[in-house]
């Protein structure tokens, strides 16, 4: 399975609080096979919380985990109808996730693809298409980056 | 142009890392700054800043999201350092730069100083061998003392009763039993962290199983393991083996299990296979060429001989050498020929407590773990073993091993001269008060002779090397 396919993207993730969304993602986690126990990757979520929010601002957050739990490196992306609370860098609320997944044992090849990808996340451009563009153009723009 | 050098790390490794070191980069750019970016992610070191960045830069950011490991800051003495958490520094990317000279500290760290005013070294094969220095030296530590206390437990008379069919051992025995741990483990430790530095991960676990097999003589069917310079040559092969081997293209499908499946697995079997087959033969032949060489060293020449055992004694500090000669004074005991023993009683003492004392007159030329280590060496180098010695020569083979082994020959051809016989292992320097090594007078001068030849030759070389090394590096930079 590639490390990121359209299906991985929900653009009406359900929920109201920093929580539900978690769910929402495991769910989507879940149903792709990725994981092998929602309630495990959602405390893993919340572990990596606590030590410093994944809200990097401008309303975008990447909670991410990293665990035996996780069958293959994966991002999934996602974005709510309602403002999230997530303790973000400017205290603003989020509405934009995206979620990098990654095994214990993830070999290297993998964690490049991420690591390019993060980088990415700090040019304002990215960011704007990730926050207003439709899901072809999300899946464009994050595709570019890990499938070439 | 203001020069900029950053760290970055973050918990998971996964994002922050690489988001603060893009954020940096591109602020830095922006504002013409010159700037070079480690990141310290799950997948290893990226972009490792060299000695030479870190020279140059008017200053050093951290932005830590796990620690720094003190080794690690060491790189930044007396820069100018802000540091910050990570998620600090994307949050206040924009304003991070403005006032770097305010808010910069100069870092001193405990700096591990190679001679007067050398920088640590950083690359090449000495900075390989000095990460299985600091790997080796708690084993040798921790496992010195607790042989030292259990021998010590047994020679003010309580009872050395080993683990056995119905019997309960003594605790003398459980806590010398459990220190010897310490200097079992110590050679794999080294190789596996020689390689390790070299090839990050997937060389670990290959070196230190192979470095054990080659140091385990019950393995390898030989009479020795391969010591310490067997942990060298075997760390420094996987290391450089993996690090070839990583650039390997495999194809999507088996790319992502070459580090931790393939590289693990054929290193494993390719150089234990050569372990077996290769080293410990050569070993073995090695050793019974030396031994009949020792066997036929005519008696006229007794202090010649002397000279040779001492030296060989002093080599290699429980590798094959050493091994070989202590094998052959050790089972002239049987025939009563008790004074190539007293070679023994009296060489083996001498590498760890000569470093020990070196560190003591002139710190300068010895890292701040290695004067650490010194009470300790000196402590279960008189009384048992000449282990603690090992990562003192590992840090620079070449002078430490040269000033041991000339030391060890003349003391071996003096104490053969003044016929010093030992009749048993015992508790090293306090051997003569128990009655194992006789004349007392001539022994403790052999030693007394021995250390201080052993110590001059050790300042002398060492400094002399360090120089050279300074000399090097100041021509490639």
């Amino acid at each position: 399975m590639n490390i990121f396919e359209i299906n991985h993207i929900n653009m009406n993730l359900e929920g109201s609080t920093q929580h539900e969304i978690m769910e929402s993602l495991a769910d989507l986690a879940f149903n792709l096979n990725i994981i092998n126990d929602k309630a495990e990757l959602v405390k893993d979520y919340l572990e990596r919380e606590e030590e410093s929010t994944t809200g990097f601002g401008n309303g975008v957050a990447i909670p991410h985990a990293r665990s035996n739990n996780i069958k293959g490196a994966t991002i999934l992306f996602g974005r709510s109808s309602s403002d999230i609370e997530w303790d973000s860098l400017d205290g603003k609320p989020v509405n934009t996730f995206i979620s990098l997944l990654v095994p214990d044992d993830q070999a290297d090849e993998h964690l490049k693809l991420l690591a390019k990808l993060s980088r990415k996340l700090v040019h304002k451009d990215f960011v704007e298409i990730l926050k207003t563009g439709s899901e072809t153009e999300v899946f464009d723009a994050i595709n570019n980056i890990v499938n070439n | 142009m203001t020069k900029i050098v950053a760290v970055t790390n973050c918990p998971a490794g996964i994002a922050h890392t690489y988001m603060v070191a893009e954020a940096i980069e591109e602020k830095a750019k922006s504002l013409g700054y010159e700037v070079h970016v480690e990141t310290q992610g799950a997948s290893g070191v990226e972009n490792k800043l060299t000695t030479e960045q870190i020279a140059e830069a008017d200053y050093v950011i951290l932005a830590i999201g796990k620690g720094l490991t003190d080794h690690d800051k060491e790189r930044f003495n007396q820069k100018k350092v802000v540091e910050l958490p990570v998620s600090e520094a994307l949050k206040h990317i924009d304003t991070l730069f403005d006032d770097l000279e305010a808010n910069s500290h100069v870092l001193s760290s405990s700096k591990v100083k190679l001679g007067a005013d050398q920088e640590t070294v950083t690359e090449g094969v000495m900075s390989y061998l000095m990460a299985g220095v600091s790997a080796a030296l708690p084993f040798v530590i921790g496992g010195g003392l607790l042989i030292a206390i259990g021998s010590m437990m047994v020679q003010f008379g309580m009872p050395n009763t080993p683990l056995g069919k119905g019997t309960e051992p003594s605790l003398a025995w459980i806590i010398t039993s459990i220190g010897n741990l310490g200097f079992q483990f110590m050679i794999p430790i080294m190789g596996a962290y020689i390689a390790y530095a070299i090839s990050d991960k997937p060389a670990f676990a290959p070196a230190f199983l192979v470095t054990f097999l080659a140091n385990d003589n019950q393995l390898l069917g030989t009479d020795s393991g391969a010591g310490f310079l067997g942990a060298i040559v075997i760390g420094l092969s996987i290391g450089y083996f993996v690090k070839y081997f990583k650039k390997l293209k495999l194809g999507k499908n088996f790319q992502s299990v070459l580090g931790y499946m393939i590289i693990p697995f054929v290193t494993l079997l390719v150089f234990g296979l050569l372990t077996y087959f290769l080293l410990g033969p050569a070993m073995a032949w090695l050793m019974s060429v030396m031994l009949s060489f020792l066997q036929n060293i005519p008696t006229s020449m007794k202090i010649v001989g002397g000279f040779i055992v001492g030296a060989m004694l002093a080599f290699d500090m429980g590798g094959p050498i050493n091994k070989t000669a202590w094998f052959f004074s050790f089972s002239l005991l049987s025939s009563h020929v008790f004074n190539w023993y007293g070679i023994v009683g009296v060489v083996t003492l001498l590498p760890p407590m000569a470093a020990a004392i070196a560190t003591w007159i002139k710190p300068s030329i010895f890292s701040k773990q290695e004067r650490a280590a010194s009470w300790s060496a000196f402590l279960v180098g008189m009384t048992v073993a000449t282990e603690p010695a090992i990562p003192y020569a590992l840090a620079a083979p070449l002078p430490m091993i040269t000033a041991n082994t000339l030391a060890g020959g003349i003391t071996g051809a003096l104490t053969i001269f003044l016929n010093v016989e030992r009749t048993a292992p015992g508790i090293g320097i306090f051997d003569p008060l128990i009655g194992l090594e006789s004349p007392w007078y001539w022994f403790y001068l052999c030693v007394a002779v021995g250390l201080a030849l052993n110590v001059l030759f050790i300042i002398t070389f060492k400094s002399h090397w360090l120089k050279k090394q300074a000399e090097k590096e100041a021509k490639a930079a």
